[in-house]
Protein backbone atom coordinates (compact mmCIF):
# COMPACT_ATOMS: atom_id res chain seq x y z
CA UNK A 1 0.00 0.00 0.00
CA UNK A 2 1.25 3.19 -0.63
CA UNK A 3 1.21 6.65 1.49
CA UNK A 4 -1.79 8.61 0.69
CA UNK A 5 -2.13 12.49 1.05
CA UNK A 6 -4.01 14.15 2.90
CA UNK A 7 -7.69 13.79 1.68
CA UNK A 8 -10.65 16.05 3.07
CA UNK A 9 -13.59 14.25 4.51
CA UNK A 10 -16.95 15.71 4.97
CA UNK A 11 -20.76 14.54 3.80
CA UNK A 12 -22.62 11.95 5.58
CA UNK A 13 -21.45 10.53 9.15
CA UNK A 14 -20.29 6.71 8.77
CA UNK A 15 -21.28 6.39 12.33
CA UNK A 16 -22.68 8.82 15.70
CA UNK A 17 -20.56 11.05 16.74
CA UNK A 18 -20.23 13.54 19.03
CA UNK A 19 -18.24 15.79 16.47
CA UNK A 20 -18.95 17.57 13.75
CA UNK A 21 -17.44 14.75 10.89
CA UNK A 22 -15.25 17.09 8.58
CA UNK A 23 -11.56 16.41 8.81
CA UNK A 24 -8.39 15.60 7.13
CA UNK A 25 -7.12 12.21 6.61
CA UNK A 26 -3.52 11.16 5.82
CA UNK A 27 -2.64 7.84 5.91
CA UNK A 28 1.10 7.15 6.22
CA UNK A 29 1.41 3.11 5.71
CA UNK A 30 -0.46 0.39 6.80
CA UNK A 31 0.30 1.05 10.69
CA UNK A 32 0.14 4.61 10.67
CA UNK A 33 -2.12 7.71 10.17
CA UNK A 34 -2.89 11.07 11.26
CA UNK A 35 -6.49 13.24 11.33
CA UNK A 36 -6.83 16.60 11.88
CA UNK A 37 -10.10 18.32 12.54
CA UNK A 38 -10.79 22.14 13.41
CA UNK A 39 -12.56 22.85 16.49
CA UNK A 40 -15.72 24.42 15.53
CA UNK A 41 -18.10 27.10 17.77
CA UNK A 42 -20.61 25.51 15.95
CA UNK A 43 -20.33 21.56 16.78
CA UNK A 44 -23.71 21.25 18.54
CA UNK A 45 -22.44 19.88 22.22
CA UNK A 46 -19.98 22.94 22.73
CA UNK A 47 -22.40 24.87 23.49
CA UNK A 48 -23.72 23.43 26.47
CA UNK A 49 -19.97 22.74 27.39
CA UNK A 50 -19.92 25.09 29.03
CA UNK A 51 -22.92 27.72 28.32
CA UNK A 52 -20.31 31.02 29.77
CA UNK A 53 -17.01 29.72 28.43
CA UNK A 54 -16.19 26.75 25.69
CA UNK A 55 -14.40 23.65 26.78
CA UNK A 56 -13.85 21.16 23.95
CA UNK A 57 -14.12 17.86 26.27
CA UNK A 58 -10.91 15.90 26.24
CA UNK A 59 -13.21 12.85 25.71
CA UNK A 60 -14.46 14.14 22.25
CA UNK A 61 -10.77 13.82 21.17
CA UNK A 62 -11.03 10.12 21.45
CA UNK A 63 -13.94 10.24 18.85
CA UNK A 64 -11.01 11.06 16.45
CA UNK A 65 -8.29 8.49 17.44
CA UNK A 66 -11.46 6.57 16.80
CA UNK A 67 -12.35 7.87 13.22
CA UNK A 68 -7.93 7.47 12.05
CA UNK A 69 -8.30 3.96 13.10
CA UNK A 70 -11.52 3.54 10.56
CA UNK A 71 -9.86 5.28 8.16
CA UNK A 72 -6.94 3.29 8.31
CA UNK A 73 -9.30 -0.05 8.35
CA UNK A 74 -11.06 1.62 5.36
CA UNK A 75 -8.26 1.99 3.33
CA UNK A 76 -5.81 -0.92 4.22
CA UNK A 77 -8.85 -3.76 4.36
CA UNK A 78 -11.80 -2.46 2.28
CA UNK A 79 -14.89 -0.36 2.86
CA UNK A 80 -16.73 -3.17 4.65
CA UNK A 81 -13.96 -3.55 7.73
CA UNK A 82 -15.01 -1.77 11.30
CA UNK A 83 -13.44 -1.12 14.29
CA UNK A 84 -15.76 -1.23 17.67
CA UNK A 85 -13.31 0.47 21.01
CA UNK A 86 -13.13 -2.56 23.51
CA UNK A 87 -11.16 -0.53 25.85
CA UNK A 88 -9.42 2.95 26.51
CA UNK A 89 -6.18 1.72 28.51
CA UNK A 90 -4.83 4.84 29.10
CA UNK A 91 -5.75 8.50 28.06
CA UNK A 92 -4.25 11.62 29.44
CA UNK A 93 -5.41 15.36 28.71
CA UNK A 94 -2.68 17.88 28.97
CA UNK A 95 -3.81 20.91 27.37
CA UNK A 96 -6.97 22.75 26.52
CA UNK A 97 -8.42 23.03 23.11
CA UNK A 98 -11.44 26.20 22.08
CA UNK A 99 -12.76 26.96 18.82
CA UNK A 100 -10.69 27.75 15.85
CA UNK A 101 -7.79 24.98 17.32
CA UNK A 102 -6.88 22.62 15.07
CA UNK A 103 -6.58 19.14 16.74
CA UNK A 104 -4.08 17.24 15.00
CA UNK A 105 -4.03 13.40 15.58
CA UNK A 106 -1.26 11.23 15.20
CA UNK A 107 -2.30 7.18 15.83
CA UNK A 108 0.37 3.97 15.34
CA UNK A 109 -1.70 1.11 14.76
CA UNK A 110 -0.75 -2.48 15.78
CA UNK A 111 -2.16 -5.90 16.11
CA UNK A 112 -2.34 -7.24 19.48
CA UNK A 113 -4.15 -10.31 19.18
CA UNK A 114 -7.04 -12.00 16.05
CA UNK A 115 -9.05 -9.08 15.85
CA UNK A 116 -7.52 -7.36 17.73
CA UNK A 117 -6.05 -3.73 16.87
CA UNK A 118 -4.23 -1.39 19.72
CA UNK A 119 -3.69 2.43 18.82
CA UNK A 120 -1.60 4.72 20.72
CA UNK A 121 -2.12 8.40 19.63
CA UNK A 122 -0.56 11.52 20.34
CA UNK A 123 -2.83 14.28 19.84
CA UNK A 124 -1.39 17.60 19.80
CA UNK A 125 -2.69 21.72 18.40
CA UNK A 126 -0.28 23.90 17.59
CA UNK A 127 2.33 21.61 18.46
CA UNK A 128 1.75 21.26 21.52
CA UNK A 129 0.52 17.91 23.53
CA UNK A 130 -2.93 18.09 23.94
CA UNK A 131 -3.68 14.28 25.02
CA UNK A 132 -1.90 11.08 24.70
CA UNK A 133 -4.06 8.10 24.43
CA UNK A 134 -4.42 3.88 24.03
CA UNK A 135 -6.87 2.09 22.68
CA UNK A 136 -7.60 -0.91 21.79
CA UNK A 137 -10.20 -1.82 19.01
CA UNK A 138 -12.21 -5.08 17.61
CA UNK A 139 -11.98 -5.18 14.08
CA UNK A 140 -14.45 -6.75 11.97
CA UNK A 141 -12.59 -7.80 8.71
CA UNK A 142 -15.97 -8.27 6.66
CA UNK A 143 -19.60 -7.31 7.74
CA UNK A 144 -22.51 -6.25 5.25
CA UNK A 145 -23.33 -2.67 5.14
CA UNK A 146 -21.45 0.44 3.63
CA UNK A 147 -19.84 2.73 5.51
CA UNK A 148 -20.23 5.65 2.91
CA UNK B 1 -33.30 11.48 43.98
CA UNK B 2 -32.68 14.69 42.10
CA UNK B 3 -34.67 15.70 38.77
CA UNK B 4 -33.37 17.01 35.76
CA UNK B 5 -34.01 21.28 37.00
CA UNK B 6 -31.70 19.56 40.23
CA UNK B 7 -28.80 18.49 38.29
CA UNK B 8 -28.96 21.68 36.31
CA UNK B 9 -28.78 24.12 39.15
CA UNK B 10 -25.75 21.60 40.49
CA UNK B 11 -23.09 20.93 37.39
CA UNK B 12 -22.13 23.84 35.10
CA UNK B 13 -23.47 21.52 31.84
CA UNK B 14 -26.25 22.69 29.90
CA UNK B 15 -28.43 21.09 26.96
CA UNK B 16 -27.42 19.29 24.51
CA UNK B 17 -24.43 18.53 26.95
CA UNK B 18 -26.19 17.75 30.08
CA UNK B 19 -26.49 13.94 29.95
CA UNK B 20 -28.12 12.71 32.85
CA UNK B 21 -31.85 12.91 33.30
CA UNK B 22 -32.05 11.46 36.74
CA UNK B 23 -30.10 10.42 40.27
CA UNK B 24 -31.90 7.80 41.56
CA UNK B 25 -29.49 7.21 44.43
CA UNK B 26 -27.05 8.79 46.06
CA UNK B 27 -25.01 8.79 49.11
CA UNK B 28 -23.07 12.18 49.73
CA UNK B 29 -20.33 12.49 49.08
CA UNK B 30 -19.06 9.30 47.62
CA UNK B 31 -21.55 7.09 45.80
CA UNK B 32 -24.04 8.41 43.07
CA UNK B 33 -26.62 6.09 40.42
CA UNK B 34 -27.59 8.30 37.29
CA UNK B 35 -29.70 7.35 34.74
CA UNK B 36 -29.53 8.93 30.41
CA UNK B 37 -31.57 7.64 28.21
CA UNK B 38 -30.06 7.57 24.54
CA UNK B 39 -32.59 8.46 22.10
CA UNK B 40 -32.28 8.83 18.52
CA UNK B 41 -33.27 12.59 18.23
CA UNK B 42 -29.76 13.65 20.14
CA UNK B 43 -27.02 15.43 17.78
CA UNK B 44 -24.45 12.59 17.70
CA UNK B 45 -27.18 10.79 15.30
CA UNK B 46 -27.87 13.46 12.80
CA UNK B 47 -26.49 13.39 9.06
CA UNK B 48 -25.73 9.74 9.38
CA UNK B 49 -25.40 8.40 5.87
CA UNK B 50 -28.66 6.99 4.18
CA UNK B 51 -28.72 3.54 4.64
CA UNK B 52 -26.28 3.72 7.56
CA UNK B 53 -26.31 -0.07 9.45
CA UNK B 54 -27.21 -0.70 12.99
CA UNK B 55 -23.54 -0.52 14.35
CA UNK B 56 -23.46 3.13 13.05
CA UNK B 57 -26.05 3.71 15.71
CA UNK B 58 -24.03 2.91 18.59
CA UNK B 59 -23.20 5.61 21.10
CA UNK B 60 -20.65 7.54 20.61
CA UNK B 61 -18.05 6.44 23.62
CA UNK B 62 -16.97 9.59 24.23
CA UNK B 63 -20.31 10.56 25.21
CA UNK B 64 -20.74 7.57 27.21
CA UNK B 65 -17.67 8.56 29.04
CA UNK B 66 -19.17 12.42 29.61
CA UNK B 67 -22.29 11.32 30.81
CA UNK B 68 -20.36 8.79 33.18
CA UNK B 69 -18.47 11.39 34.40
CA UNK B 70 -21.36 13.64 35.02
CA UNK B 71 -22.24 11.54 37.65
CA UNK B 72 -19.28 12.43 39.76
CA UNK B 73 -19.63 16.35 39.09
CA UNK B 74 -23.06 15.78 40.44
CA UNK B 75 -21.77 14.25 43.62
CA UNK B 76 -18.37 16.79 43.58
CA UNK B 77 -20.32 20.62 43.43
CA UNK B 78 -23.22 18.88 46.13
CA UNK B 79 -20.38 18.67 48.05
CA UNK B 80 -18.42 21.69 47.26
CA UNK B 81 -21.55 23.63 47.76
CA UNK B 82 -22.34 22.03 51.25
CA UNK B 83 -18.83 22.64 52.55
CA UNK B 84 -18.00 25.79 50.88
CA UNK B 85 -21.36 27.50 50.12
CA UNK B 86 -22.53 28.57 46.83
CA UNK B 87 -19.17 28.80 44.38
CA UNK B 88 -19.06 29.60 40.86
CA UNK B 89 -17.42 29.82 37.46
CA UNK B 90 -15.37 26.71 38.10
CA UNK B 91 -15.82 23.65 36.01
CA UNK B 92 -14.48 19.79 36.56
CA UNK B 93 -12.64 18.36 33.70
CA UNK B 94 -11.28 14.66 32.87
CA UNK B 95 -7.62 14.57 32.85
CA UNK B 96 -6.85 11.38 32.32
CA UNK B 97 -8.29 7.83 32.69
CA UNK B 98 -7.41 4.30 33.09
CA UNK B 99 -8.56 0.91 32.55
CA UNK B 100 -11.95 1.71 30.77
CA UNK B 101 -13.34 -0.68 29.11
CA UNK B 102 -16.80 -1.06 26.56
CA UNK B 103 -18.48 -4.11 27.04
CA UNK B 104 -21.30 -3.69 24.91
CA UNK B 105 -22.78 -1.58 22.64
CA UNK B 106 -25.27 1.02 23.49
CA UNK B 107 -28.05 2.26 20.89
CA UNK B 108 -31.11 4.37 20.56
CA UNK B 109 -33.62 3.12 23.39
CA UNK B 110 -31.62 1.61 25.84
CA UNK B 111 -31.27 3.71 29.34
CA UNK B 112 -28.27 3.89 30.92
CA UNK B 113 -27.10 3.34 34.57
CA UNK B 114 -24.42 4.98 35.70
CA UNK B 115 -22.90 3.99 39.23
CA UNK B 116 -20.09 6.35 39.83
CA UNK B 117 -17.72 6.08 43.27
CA UNK B 118 -15.68 9.06 43.99
CA UNK B 119 -12.70 7.12 45.96
CA UNK B 120 -10.97 10.10 47.02
CA UNK B 121 -10.63 13.72 46.98
CA UNK B 122 -8.07 15.75 47.18
CA UNK B 123 -7.91 19.36 47.22
CA UNK B 124 -9.21 20.30 43.90
CA UNK B 125 -9.47 16.99 42.34
CA UNK B 126 -11.26 13.59 42.44
CA UNK B 127 -9.90 10.02 41.88
CA UNK B 128 -13.60 7.98 40.70
CA UNK B 129 -14.03 4.79 39.37
CA UNK B 130 -17.31 2.65 38.68
CA UNK B 131 -19.74 0.92 35.83
CA UNK B 132 -22.45 1.22 33.11
CA UNK B 133 -25.57 -1.06 32.65
CA UNK B 134 -28.10 -1.29 30.71
CA UNK B 135 -30.77 -3.30 32.50
CA UNK B 136 -28.53 -6.25 33.96
CA UNK B 137 -25.96 -6.01 31.43
CA UNK B 138 -22.63 -3.98 32.21
CA UNK B 139 -21.98 -1.90 29.31
CA UNK B 140 -18.82 -0.34 30.67
CA UNK B 141 -16.44 -0.43 33.36
CA UNK B 142 -14.39 2.46 34.39
CA UNK B 143 -11.26 1.01 36.41
CA UNK B 144 -9.62 4.61 37.45
CA UNK B 145 -10.50 8.28 36.54
CA UNK B 146 -9.34 11.82 37.55
CA UNK B 147 -10.79 15.26 37.14
CA UNK B 148 -9.53 18.85 38.25
CA UNK B 149 -11.69 21.33 39.14
CA UNK B 150 -10.55 25.00 37.28
CA UNK B 151 -11.50 28.62 37.55
CA UNK B 152 -13.08 29.48 34.27
CA UNK B 153 -10.78 32.10 34.60
CA UNK B 154 -7.57 29.79 34.66
CA UNK B 155 -8.66 27.72 31.77
CA UNK B 156 -6.26 28.68 29.09
CA UNK B 157 -5.92 27.45 25.51
CA UNK B 158 -2.56 27.44 24.99
CA UNK B 159 -0.54 23.91 26.62
CA UNK B 160 -1.00 23.37 30.18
Amino acid sequence: MNAAGPVVVTGPRPRATSVDPAHTVTVHSPAEVSVSRLVSADDPYLEGHYPEFTVYPGAFIVESVYQAVLHLLWRTRGADAWARPVSIDSVRFTGALAPGDTLDVHCACEPTAPGRLAATARCTTAGNTAAQVRMTFEVTPSEGGSHA
Amino acid sequence: MLEYADIRGLIPHAHPMLLVDRVVEWQPYDRIVTVKSVTGSEPCYKGLAPGAPHRAFAYPPSLLMESWGQGAAILWMRRVRDKEGERTGAAPILAAARNMRFHREVFPGDTLRHVVRIDQYSGSSVIMSGESYVGDDQVAEIGYAIAVLRPSEELTWGAA
